[in-house]
């Protein structure tokens, strides 16, 4: 199997689990018209246990590829940066360590949920677009995670495309990528599920 | 055999990293399954009250705000129409007494929730796959 082929298979095997993320209560609120900056806020915090996790525990496997720039690609840091913006307490990592070994132990189990954070960077300027149109001036300049690599968000994509493309032309590891990109969406999915039903409760 | 055929499960626990934890794993488990997650007692109590579909499984974490997992295990006991409910208690506490009281109080089964992800999870899988017959 070449590369393209690959990479349609990848995607058409997690559009479901896309689906799902995008069908959650939290992501469904966020892009309403009635989203509030604490929607906002909270939906952030949902965000970055596994976001931040997923860079200490699973990013150390890839640093052999140097193409990926790895330390641009961090962005826990504007989570936090984008809530003292918001005037918020500061999110907290609380995904248990052992749950990222056990789940990202090989380069193809990263590469696959790296598939689904950076492919959340397209999103992440749909969302952003969504927010300037509903809450105008409140939200400028606290969108940086939202917004990671801004004007370099389609040529960052195609780097680790091309990337993973040539990782999954092999059979072993494109099985491997493609159950850790759906496995990745169900965890992302539960973060903010979990999250929601916290945040319902604190109010 | 008197396997339960598990489609619908609901936990009351009220830290969050416990809850995403046991979310995971299930998911991770059986994909179908649908769980319900309430962050404390009185919220459990009226997801039941108002359920459609009642669990097969209910998961009580013991010490929580408002309504603890004693009393809403008390509460569901004393209600006939949920009497065939499986209640699974889990706590971090392994103290002999408590566990009595648990039994005693119509419990089905108590578990200690372990530390490590891996146990948990291997933990998990044995109670949705359990014969109830032989725990009478």
């Amino acid at each position: 199997m070449d590369a393209t082929s690959f990479l349609q298979q990848l995607r058409s095997q997690t559009a479901r689990s896309h689906q799902l993320i995008e069908q959650n209560v939290s992501s469904q609120l966020l892009m309403s018209k009635h989203v509030t900056i604490t929607h906002y806020a909270h939906y952030l915090k949902s965000l970055y246990g596994f976001v931040y996790g997923f860079e200490k525990m699973a990013f150390p496997l890839l640093k052999d590829y140097e193409v990926l720039q790895l330390d641009d690609r961090r962005k826990s840091h504007l989570i936090q940066a984008d809530l003292t913006m918001l005037h918020h307490t500061a999110a907290e990592p609380y995904l248990n360590e052992e749950l990222f070994n056990t789940h990202y132990q090989t380069t193809a189990a990263v590469l696959g949920g790296m598939y689904v954070l950076e492919g959340s960077t397209l999103g992440g300027q749909i969302i952003n677009k969504h927010l300037a149109t509903v809450l105008g001036h409140a939200i400028a300049g606290k969108t940086t995670y939202l917004m990671a690599y801004a004007g370099k968000t389609g040529s960052m994509w195609k780097i680790f495309l091309q990337l993973l493309g040539e990782a999954g032309t092999t059979i072993d590891k494109r099985d491997e990528i493609i159950d850790s990109a759906v496995h990745t969406f169900a965890l992302l999915n539960t973060c903010l599920e979990i999250k929601y039903q916290f945040t319902e409760y604190e109010n | 055999m008197y396997e339960i055929q598990i489609k619908n499960v609901a936990l009351a626990e009220d830290d969050e990293e416990d809850a995403f934890l046991f979310k995971a794993v299930i998911s991770e488990l059986k994909k179908d399954i649908i769980v319900t997650i309430a962050a404390d007692g009185n919220l459990l109590m009226t997801f039941l009250n108002q359920a459609t579909l009642m669990p097969e499984m209910i998961f009580l974490d013991l010490n929580m705000p408002y309504k603890n997992g004693f009393e809403c295990l008390s509460e569901i006991r004393s209600n006939e129409t949920w009497n065939s409910t499986k209640i699974v208690i889990l706590s971090t506490s392994s103290q002999p007494q408590q566990i009595e009281n648990a039994y005693k109080n119509g419990a089905d089964l108590y578990l200690a929730k372990p530390v490590s992800y891996t146990h948990f999870k291997n933990m998990m899988e044995q109670c949705l796959n359990l014969n109830w017959d032989g725990l009478k």
